[in-house]
């Protein structure tokens, strides 16, 4: 978690999250608050079950960047 | 396959001041090391024959060497391998001196990441191009995700676990504080380290490093030569060097527990030094405390704890400098900040000092065997370097 990213919805929280079926990738969570994320084992939100959403993820010039990110899964 | 073991000496070292060097070039810092260097070992410019030259930032070609000291026409090659870089210059150097190329060769390693691009951050470098979309953050972030892996893994309460790594920070600083040419040099506390303001969670300021400017230099020869030079001289064990190849990222098993690159690199060193209990015949060790998580993991890849057992052995105080196997004596890169090409032969110059038992306050008693430990790039892409050097042969 980092609170002095330059992230549209700071502070940034980067998860590694394994897919069903297999692979692996390192992406920004989004839809939390801090609270949230502060679940699971003592602090941590180890575990938590995701999923992904296309997502603004950064703005330059007038130019506006989408990728995925990851949300906690709400239903 | 041979063994670089008792092939190669060094003869002399020298390394400038850490800190925020405004009123110095990287030019200055060369010469000062660099003389330093040959002060100790007797020798002048004319003498060295090929040269390695780390820089990441602060100079290309092995011409920006020779310009600073002036040699004349010798071989010199520009090496960048991140954090790794000066450790790599020595590493050349030595295998330079073991095939016989040369008899005497220079290894120096200089950064000046203060001026360079507003200072260390976001325009370094990285090794990859960026997609652009893909996680691209600073290096506080991923030492980040290891420290809450390793907690979780190991069930270490969070609050517990910054203590811990609270009593890292608080080792190297006192260390620092013995040590003259460190950029910081007080003492801090437990209580200091746990209310300062979060960089990236769960890493608060004093679990990061500085960032500074500094130089250090090597001389190495044959050990035949060598004892013509000085009696005091130290040899060459091991040294090994790992690249990552982004395993981690494509395997569901790589756990952010441990960093492979260490645990290969390591082998690989005490492989050629013929080192079977690394906890029992290291005598002192320079690490590097990046952040102090990656110091908590390192005492684990590098075999001085069980796994999972890192806590216990820094509750006891094993790695100060009255304990068992005393780490980062010199206040480590908390202290001296890490100039990335610099920081290696910076370690290397504190055990060679410690080996010479010329250390200060900060003495080893009995240091026979010092390992310096180098760890560069990102998660899964990690380049690690470690050296082991030793006071006699065999």
């Amino acid at each position: 978690m980092d609170n002095v990213s330059s992230i549209i919805d700071s502070p940034a929280v980067i998860a590694v999250i394994d897919l069903e079926g297999g692979g692996r990738m390192e992406c920004f969570m989004t839809d939390h608050t801090v609270k949230e994320v502060k679940i699971g084992q003592g602090d941590m939100m180890i575990g938590t079950d995701v999923e992904m959403t296309f997502r603004r993820l950064f703005e330059r010039e007038e130019i506006v960047n989408y990728f995925w990110k990851a949300r906690p899964v709400r239903f | 396959m041979e063994s670089i073991k008792d092939k190669v000496a060094i003869v002399g070292m020298g390394c400038t001041k850490f800190g925020e060097l405004w009123d110095k070039s990287p030019d200055d810092l060369m010469v000062e090391a660099c003389y330093e260097a040959f002060e100790d070992a007797g020798l002048g410019p004319e003498d060295i024959q090929a040269a390695w030259f780390a820089s990441l930032v602060t100079g290309c070609t092995g011409s920006r060497l020779a310009n600073a000291i002036k040699l004349n026409y010798i071989p010199i090659t520009r090496v960048e391998n991140f954090c790794c870089g000066g450790t790599d210059a020595l590493r050349n150097a030595c295998y330079g001196v073991a095939s016989g190329a040369v008899d005497i060769a220079l290894a120096v390693g200089v950064e000046k990441l203060k001026d360079t691009y507003g200072g260390f951050g976001q325009f370094l470098t990285g090794p990859f191009e960026t997609s652009k979309v893909d996680v691209d953050l600073p290096p506080v972030n991923m030492f980040a995700q290891f420290a809450t892996r390793y907690f979780y893994h190991y069930d270490i309460p969070i609050d517990e676990g910054k203590v811990i790594l609270a009593k890292i920070a608080v080792k190297n600083h006192h260390n620092g504080t013995m040590s003259p040419k460190a950029h910081l040099q007080r003492e801090i506390t437990e209580e200091q380290v746990l209310k300062s303001p979060i960089i990236s969670w769960p890493l608060s300021l004093f679990d990061c490093c500085g960032m500074s400017d500094g130089g250090a230099a090597a001389i190495v020869t044959t050990p035949e030569m060598a004892k013509t030079l000085k009696q005091d001289y130290i040899l060459v064990k091991g040294l090994g060097l790992a690249n990552g190849a982004g395993q981690g990222l494509l395997d569901s098993d790589y756990g952010f527990t441990s960093m492979p690159e260490n645990v290969e690199c390591a082998q690989m060193a005490y492989d050629q030094a013929g080192i079977k209990n690394p906890r029992k015949e290291v005598d002192l060790a320079i690490v590097h405390d990046c952040f102090t998580s990656t110091e908590l993991i390192l005492y684990e890849d590098l075999g001085f704890s069980p796994r999972g057992k890192a806590r216990e052995d820094v509750e006891v105080g094993t790695f100060t400098l009255e304990g068992d196997l005393p780490v980062n004596t010199d206040g480590g890169l908390k202290c001296f900040g890490h100039p990335l090409s610099a920081s290696g032969l910076r370690m290397v110059y504190e055990v060679y000092k410690q080996l010479q038992e010329k250390a200060g306050p900060r003495q080893v008693k009995n240091a026979r065997l010092g390992l310096t430990h180098n760890l560069g790039g990102l998660p899964t892409y990690f380049n690690c370097a470690v050296a082991i050097f030793g006071r006699e042969p065999g």
